[in-house]
């Protein structure tokens, strides 16, 4: 045995150098301190850019909460805000002439971070006259949710649910205020392991991204002076970020043809995720109360995945003989939105809408110069319904 | 747990480590916890199939130890092949049976199946069953120790994925664990090392070109799925023989021998050795269990003919409850017959052209030619259904002009699956893994590195590992064969 453990540890200084290398490099910052976790100062870059009317490419990590509160507050007045997650964010300015929009949407996100960020603008004394609501059709829409609120958005989240009564109004929601949390947690440690974040420093994936990094720097003084989280991304994959918030794919997506190179759609395990849960279905409606109470109109706008990726699930589900959840999940959230007279754009079928496979960047991402189409349609309804033009502008 | 992730290396540490400090008796105890712990990290109540399954063999293992009337025996017997077949077949092939009905009488009369497939059912049933025959053909003592037979079943390093071990040659290693011994434990981690660099350097980086070619096949030429069929083939080749070389290293590190699964099966000079050469355990089952008691090669050639196209029709079944799986069994079966009925022809044809059975040039085409026919083969298997294998075959045969022209399309196509790094890693990659093979077969490469001077045997070591560290694609799929 004892000659085993001694050959064994003729491997040591692999793993020494593996360690080394992902602690000295360490391109996702796992090992510094939770402050300064995320970019080392990458957000005032960011934001000096932005508020200085220039579009800003982004290279790296940062904290979506910081950028998108900064944008707020630097905002008089906000018009138009769009919250949801990464789909929405082409949603821009010109689709809204004459007014002041503000794109909160954000990556990686879901409903429970467009309620922060409604709640960061709630806290900064901004009232918009509109809150666009995205969301997106091949996700869990409105079923549990088992990860972990994007970074820097729990305190807001924290907050948002208190001033919104949820945890003092019924039993589905305290559970939802409560227990989210702990399923957050617990989801959080089973995602990244008992010894996250330092099982990375033995990981070989880490180390390829380190070393990936590592080859793309010019020196190793640049390195500690520019700090790598901001630095993560090659040219070709850095989304372009506008001053309203909104964004331009990088290029790699842009040169995308998801129509043609198709890949394997979600399983049907992962699409069972998206059935709708009593908590979720209640939150959507308390913030959509709390936004129509405060005076501000509320619009929802169904992103649907790209046509062939549709047709699949649909297929897969009729097949089993089971209604597809975002087909229920969009029945359930239309009803809501007509009890509370709320618009519904969009749909998650894309036939229903006027975008073909050609107008996204990936299986769900839509192409910026495309988005607005899924508000025409809704417009002419919403016209055809009564509603002056200038209400939606 | 999959085998190329932390979560295994520390589970594996921890249990080799006690396994060795804690007293030869009570080992099987430790196995037994752990096989189940390793089940249940899946998904728990699954477990209880497998106890169940367990009870009921090793109950009519006793009961047939303890009759000896033939009319009793069989009628024993039924309850494990019910139950064994019946869980088979309501948890893998129950969906598909009902898809066949409703697609044919028009309607949804049957509805699908709420449960997840078990893992490793198709592997377990099996190796229960190979039980009970045994030991109602008198060719094996019923076990008496339950804690052992569970443990026979359970057996965590093959218990997903093979190879399906024989009682006979299982059980009797978990009675007396043979005493630490230095050459198998190492013998064992090389295993280990060879299996993972097949799935994660090769079989896990041929995935990025087979799967989004395959996920949409009328959107690419024949020359790019012709190159996905033939990285399919090497894909599923390193992925199984990889997933069988780290449960044979991991069992040896334990004192416990499993069978060979894989010898070098594209080296095979006919589809007949093909078959004596992939997946072992799975060919031996059906040729003791199936084959032979169907007759084997002892009846008229039509009646052999027809057992053929049964064992080879079953045996597609069962990798899968789809109809391709038994077309690509069934196309097999057609190909070992007209071999065997134009042995003469092509022998006669070699003659004709000069060439010995032993000569190179023989070798090579004998090689290739059987290469080309299980790569057709592996058409249907990785196909979705039907229309999908014959679309793509007609377009591998009649888009003849992509195979000259490699024009933009081809290229850009092939930069977004493969960047040119990738491209030149699969070369080395797929080099190595054909001289290892061939070594291994020719010289048992593995021992006689064992006896090279240690600058040449830690070189050979630390170019593994770092080809692991730098070239492992550590976030690939599962193992292929998981899904059977």
């Amino acid at each position: 045995v004892l000659r085993l453990l001694v050959k064994l540890s003729l491997f040591f200084p692999l793993v020494l150098l593996m360690v080394a290398v992902n602690w000295t490099v360490d391109p996702a910052r796992l090992f510094t301190r939770s402050a300064a976790r995320t970019s080392g100062g990458y957000e005032g870059e960011i934001l000096g850019d932005l508020l200085a009317g220039r579009p800003h490419r982004v290279r790296g990590e940062f904290n979506q909460r910081l950028v998108v509160e900064e944008i707020i507050r630097a905002r008089p007045t906000i018009d138009v805000l769009v919250v949801g997650s990464s789909v929405g964010k082409p949603f821009h300015a010109e689709l809204f002439p004459g007014q002041s929009m503000v794109n909160g949407a954000i990556l990686n996100g879901d409903l429970e971070e467009a309620i922060c960020v409604y709640e960061l603008a709630w806290e900064t004394g901004k009232r918009p006259k509109r809150v666009v609501l995205e969301m997106r059709g091949l996700s869990k829409i409105l079923g549990r949710r088992t990860d972990p609120l994007v970074m820097g958005f729990e305190p807001v989240f924290d907050r948002a649910l208190k001033r919104l009564k949820v945890a003092e109004n019924a039993d589905q929601r305290s559970v939802l205020a409560n227990k989210t949390h702990k399923e957050l947690a617990a989801s959080f440690t089973v995602d990244h392991g008992l010894f996250y974040p330092y099982d990375n420093l033995i990981s070989p994936r880490y180390l390829q991204m380190s070393l990936g990094v590592l080859f793309r720097s010019a020196s190793r003084e640049e390195i500690a002076s520019r700090g790598l989280a901001r630095d993560l991304y090659p040219e070709e994959q850095q989304h372009l970020l506008y001053r309203d918030g909104s964004m331009q794919w990088c290029q790699v997506l842009l040169d995308g043809r998801p129509d043609v190179l198709r890949g394997k759609p979600p399983g049907f395990d992962e699409l069972e995720k998206g059935r709708t849960v009593e908590s979720r279905y209640d939150l959507l409606e308390t913030f959509m109360l709390e936004v129509l109470r405060s005076g501000s109109q509320m619009e929802i706008v169904l992103c649907p995945p790209i046509p062939w990726l549709f047709d699949a699930i649909r297929a897969e589900y009729q097949d089993a003989g089971k209604p597809a959840p975002a087909f229920e999940a969009e029945q359930t959230i239309r009803a809501l939105a007509q009890s509370h007279n709320v618009p519904v754009f969009g749909s998650f079928d894309p036939h229903r809408t006027a975008l073909s496979g050609a107008d996204y960047v990936d299986y769900t991402h839509i192409r910026r110069e495309s988005i607005g189409r899924l508000l025409r349609p809704a417009e002419r309804e919403r016209v055809e319904h009564g509603a002056s033009r200038n209400d939606l502008r | 747990v999959q085998f190329d992730s932390f979560h295994f290396l520390i589970f594996f540490s921890v249990v080799a480590a006690v396994f060795w400090a804690i007293p030869n008796r009570s080992r099987w105890i430790l196995l037994l916890g752990a096989s189940y712990y390793f089940y249940m990290c899946w998904e728990p109540p699954y477990a209880l199939l497998l106890l169940a399954s367990t009870v009921i063999d090793y109950s009519v293992g006793l009961l047939l130890g303890r009759v000896s009337d033939p009319r009793i025996r069989r009628r024993l017997i039924v309850p494990s092949l019910a139950a064994n077949l019946g869980f088979l077949f309501y948890f893998k092939y129950y969906d598909f049976t009902a898809r066949t009905i409703n697609q044919c009488l028009g309607s949804a009369l049957l509805a699908p199946m709420p449960f997840l497939l078990p893992a490793g059912i198709s592997f377990y049933t099996f190796q229960t069953l190979s039980y009970t025959l045994d030991v109602y053909w008198k060719e094996q003592e019923p076990e008496r120790h339950f804690g052992r037979f569970a443990t026979f079943v359970a057996f965590f390093p093959h218990l997903v994925a093979g190879p399906i071990m024989r009682a006979g040659a299982l059980i009797p290693q978990l009675r007396t664990f043979p005493p630490f011994d230095y050459s198998r434990v190492t013998d064992g981690l090389k295993l280990v090392g060879w299996g993972l660099f097949k799935k994660v350097v090769i079989a896990d980086r041929l995935a990025r070109i087979v799967d989004p070619v395959y996920a949409y096949p009328a959107g690419h030429s024949g020359f790019m799925l012709g190159l996905a069929t033939v990285a399919f083939g090497y894909q599923i080749y390193c992925d199984f023989s990889g997933y069988s070389d780290i449960a044979i290293g991991i069992s040896q590190v334990l004192g416990v021998n499993l069978v060979q699964n894989f010898r070098a099966p594209y080296h095979s000079r006919s589809l007949r050795e093909f078959w004596t050469r992939w997946h072992i355990s799975l060919s031996t089952w059906f040729r003791d269990y199936v084959y032979i008691p169907l007759g084997g090669n002892r009846v008229s050639a039509a009646r052999w003919c027809v057992n053929i196209l049964i064992v080879f029709g079953l045996s597609g079944m069962w990798h899968g409850a789809n109809w391709t799986f038994a077309l690509w069994g069934i196309y097999h079966g057609v190909l070992l017959i007209v071999g065997r009925f134009s042995a003469r022809f092509w022998s006669a044809l070699y003659r004709a052209l000069g060439l010995t059975r032993s000569s190179s040039v023989a070798l090579i085409l004998d090689v290739v030619s059987t290469f080309l026919i299980v790569s057709v083969g592996w058409v249907f298997f990785r196909s979705a259904n039907l229309t999908e294998s014959v679309a793509v075959l007609r377009t591998i045969v009649t888009d003849w002009k992509s195979y000259l022209i490699i024009d933009s399309e081809i290229l850009r196509l092939l930069r977004t699956y493969w960047s040119p790094a990738d491209g030149a890693i699969m070369l080395v990659a797929l080099s190595i893994l054909e001289i290892g093979d061939w070594l291994q077969a020719r010289f048992r490469f593995r021992s006689w590195l064992s006896e090279r001077p240690v600058p040449i045997r830690w070189a050979a070591y630390y170019a593994l590992a770092c080809m692991l560290l730098f070239w492992g694609q550590f976030d690939g799929p599962p193992f292929i064969y998981f899904q059977f």
